[in-house]
């Protein structure tokens, strides 16, 4: 279990990089300058493991903006909702989040144009919901009172002391995918870059652990993950592979998915996300990192990852790619008798 | 108040579980939920709140209200719950839900009587909060605190080694005369303890309290807040469909041929078509709207129609809101100063 | 049929017996294949062997469609929900596509399909995607019966099935 007790006691100096005062003068001398109405970034949220998506309008509130190991979530999906009004809309992007963008504009709902991205070097993001767990089980009901990372480890202040917690138990599980922290082909970048490290590669274990089962179990598993399912759409609201003007989960007639919250149900609202997406999804974990019943959704997308790449050759799947591989053929594929 | 034993805990619920339906929190793929379950073994004590709360018990996300059938003569027929259920573990923010929902359902000129004859069915055997979580509960806010028993049939008060057992009505004292016949008197001790609960710190719940804020909100239709906070919100339904007070619901019915059933499902105020109407007007139109509904509702709208917030501080929409955009940081950004971006 | 139901209230809700066919798990079960033929093959297959009175049993109930193409996997997810024990779904050869590229496109998504679908918990054998011409009647009863034999010995499936309307 995590969170070895450090000290009993004392304060810990928060970690701040250089790299977040940088960008909130970026993003002020963007606004001032007009060249975009508004800055997507992030500031501080709750907790000091968490943070907020801030949509910056004016220069005086750049100051506001924050950039550290806690800025997991993706900002890519507000670029779907600010298109409606004019002018150009600057976003902060990782290298996940910039893969979500171009999802967005490969999918054409979004127009690079009218985008301006500020990339920045990643050193790998805090899975709050892990700490937190992993927190709640060390010190329950204490509060976070600071955080940072220090050397690749997080350094966590609560009432009773200092809890560390090491690279390979704080880290999101995304990154630890990640085969250059540095998004490439921005319009702006923000600080130094960040030295990569080894990639672990997509072996889909987590989809054979499923698949090993066999088929009675393989649907007792589902069943009981998709029984906690509280039919919330926050999967297909953040997913920027997600961007239909009209959802066919939205519709009425034909009744694609009847309201009523069954088993079955469950079934058709999951594989109807995940096969919406397939050949799509960029592997942001964003679906599974905000699901508040714990859904392994990334099990459903990786599957249909893995088949893509396993049938059609694809190699790198999640990458957005110059046709997507359900919206084509070729005379050879895989075929039927 | 009587006493129970902690060793003898595990027994208490097996019998609970052999006389009626128990269902209480387990631990399910690391997530803390209410199941029906068929003993005390895999229940679980460690825990703030099961992140979906009781409601569903009352008011489930799906139910049946009646058949209809053609023939052989057009009838109705109403679905009736009947398997009598202890719902064990609950906490005293969501037992306050309950008694806010029971304005809603059974008061006025309308008695819902789905959500009364599940009320009817059930007995609540509470559990005081030994630790509530410092970073998102905030019942003290709405004047409940972690040893409020209001609600409960039995309530439960842990004091280490051992709990202390507080009858509230008739249904826990047959209860309780069944599964803890020969239990001891806590006394004096116990009093202490029920004592120790309601006066436990909820941090969070001090620094949120409303105070006038309802009265305040009458003005505030237009405050440009609603426009600044709604732009970060997803549009999602994990607030409403967490909160133990939320009771949005839809009416559809469901046919195969000539026989179908009337379902009741929950709806939420987040999602964009919900008051989408025939003709195709929609009164909130953006998430500027729904977001403010929302806190509206719960902060003056309830408050005007029934006397109280329809909010009892359980945090799970601090706890899970992917976006920051929960009702103690709204009513901190009320109350304090607002921040234009 | 609702997913928690501890007051027990929905089970009084499913239609007691009111439709035909043997229950599932009865002597008298038969598997229900729904068939998605495509109209200018494979229902013309189907088609040519009524004509030509070849036997198959009356398992498969047929769903015209213009072309395999028009399948939504989301169609077959229902088929299994509304109570189907096995979905056909038959198209043109690859190449012979009456619109020329549908059954191309219906080849890599049910490719797909089918393996997410077993991935859930559905065996492959219950989902059969196959290319019928239009004068493959015999080919069209060989495919009904072979289906019809392995899906009654996989038996009846209860994966996604929606037990308050799926066909008793």
């Amino acid at each position: 279990m995590g969170g070895e007790l450090k000290t009993a006691s004392g304060g810990m100096t928060g970690v701040r990089s250089g790299v977040g005062s940088e960008l909130a003068e970026r993003a002020a001398g963007l606004l001032a300058g007009g060249e975009v109405r508004m800055f997507l970034g992030y500031g501080a949220g709750r907790t000091p493991l968490r943070v907020r998506p801030r949509h910056v309008l004016r220069p005086e509130a750049a100051g506001g903006l924050v950039w550290n190991e806690f800025c997991a979530p993706s900002l890519a999906k507000y670029l779907l909702e600010e298109q409606e009004e004019e002018g150009r809309v600057g976003v902060l992007v990782k290298a996940c989040d910039l893969r979500a963008v171009k999802r967005l504009v490969a999918d054409r709902r979004v127009e690079r144009e009218r985008v301006l991205l500020v990339g920045v070097g990643c050193p790998g993001v805090v899975d709050a919901g892990k700490v937190e767990a992993l927190l709640a089980r060390a010190v329950p009901g204490e509060m976070v009172e600071e955080a940072g990372v220090r050397d690749g480890v997080l350094v966590v202040q609560t009432r009773s002391g200092v809890r560390e917690f090491p690279r390979e138990e704080y880290l999101l599980e995304r990154c630890l995918h990640c085969e250059d922290p540095n998004p490439r082909d921005v319009d702006l970048f923000v600080g130094p870059e960040v030295a990569p490290w080894p990639a672990r590669p997509h072996d889909y274990a987590e989809v054979a652990e499923v698949a090993a089962l066999g088929a009675a179990e393989r649907a007792a598993y589902w069943d009981r993950q998709f029984a906690r399912c509280l039919r919330c759409f926050a999967c297909r609201n953040v997913c920027p592979a997600c961007s239909c003007r009209e959802c066919c989960f939205d519709v009425w007639e034909p009744m694609w998915l009847p309201r009523e919250v069954s088993v079955s149900e469950q079934y058709m609202f999951h594989f109807t996300r995940a096969f919406h997406v397939a050949g799509r999804c960029v592997d942001c974990g964003e679906c599974e990192r905000v699901c508040p019943v714990g859904i392994p959704l990334m099990k459903l997308n990786r599957a249909l990852q893995k088949e893509i790449a396993e049938l059609f050759g694809v190699e790198r799947p999640w990458e957005p790619q110059e046709k997507e591989p359900l919206a084509m053929y070729t005379p050879d594929d895989p075929d039927f008798h | 108040m009587r006493c129970l034993e902690r060793k003898d805990l595990r027994a208490f619920l097996d019998k609970l579980a052999s006389t009626a339906s128990l269902v209480a929190p387990v631990r399910e793929d690391g997530v803390v939920v209410f199941r029906p379950v068929p003993s005390g073994e895999q229940v679980e004590l460690d825990y703030v709140n099961p992140v979906r709360s009781a409601k569903e018990f009352f008011f489930p996300q799906t139910e049946v209200m009646f058949r209809f059938l053609p023939s052989p003569m057009a009838s109705i027929t109403p679905v009736e719950p009947d398997r009598q259920i202890v719902l064990f573990g609950i906490r005293p923010c969501d037992l306050a839900a309950l008694s806010l929902l029971d304005e809603v359902f059974l008061g006025g000129d309308y008695r819902d009587a789905y959500w009364g004859r599940r009320r009817e069915l059930t007995t609540l055997v509470g559990l005081a909060c030994e630790r509530p979580d410092e970073s998102s509960c905030f019942c003290t806010a709405f004047g409940i605190t972690p040893g409020t028993a209001e609600g409960a049939d039995v309530m439960l008060y842990p004091a280490g080694d051992w709990l202390g057992v507080e009858v509230l009505t008739p249904k826990g004292q047959a209860l309780v005369d069944g599964a803890l016949p020969g239990a001891g008197e806590a006394g004096e001790a116990g009093e202490r303890v029920k004592q120790e609960y309601l006066n436990r710190a909820v941090p969070l719940g001090e620094r949120v309290r409303p105070g006038e804020l309802s009265k305040e909100l009458d003005d505030r239709f237009d405050d440009p807040y609603w426009e600044e906070a709604s732009r970060r919100c997803l549009g999602c339904g994990i607030c409403t469909y967490l909160c133990p007070t939320c009771h949005c619901f839809l009416v559809t019915d469901v046919a195969k041929r000539d026989d179908g059933v009337r379902l009741r499902c929950w709806d939420s105020c987040q999602f964009k078509d919900f008051l989408l109407m025939a003709g195709g007007h929609n009164p909130r139109p953006t998430r500027k709207e729904r977001t403010r509904q929302r806190f509206l509702h719960k902060l003056n709208y309830f408050v005007h129609r029934y006397g109280r917030y329809l909010c009892t501080g359980c945090g799970r929409c601090v706890q899970h809101c992917p976006v920051g955009l929960d009702m103690a940081t709204v009513i901190a950004d009320l109350r304090g100063v607002t921040q234009h971006a | 049929m609702p997913v928690n139901e501890p007051h027990g209230a929905a089970q009084a809700a499913a239609p007691g017996g009111a439709t035909a066919g043997a229950r599932p798990g009865t002597a008298e079960w038969e598997p229900r294949i729904i068939g998605f033929c495509c109209n200018w093959c494979s229902y013309a297959g189907a088609d040519l062997a009524g004509t030509s009175r070849l036997e198959y049993p009356p398992t498969v109930r047929v769903i015209r469609v213009p072309c395999s193409g028009r399948v939504n996997p989301q169609f077959i997810v229902r088929a299994f929900q509304k109570g189907a024990d096995g979905v056909l779904v038959a198209g043109c050869h690859p190449g012979d596509c009456h619109y020329s590229t549908g059954n191309y496109f219906t080849r890599r998504r049910l490719q797909v399909a089918r393996r997410f679908l077993e991935y859930l918990g559905i065996d492959p054998r219950r989902l059969r995607i196959t290319w019928i011409s239009a004068s493959e009647g015999q080919k069209f009863a060989d495919t009904v019966r072979e289906m019809t034999e392995e899906v009654r010995a996989l038996g009846p499936n209860r994966v996604m099935r929606d037990e308050l309307w799926a066909a008793n």
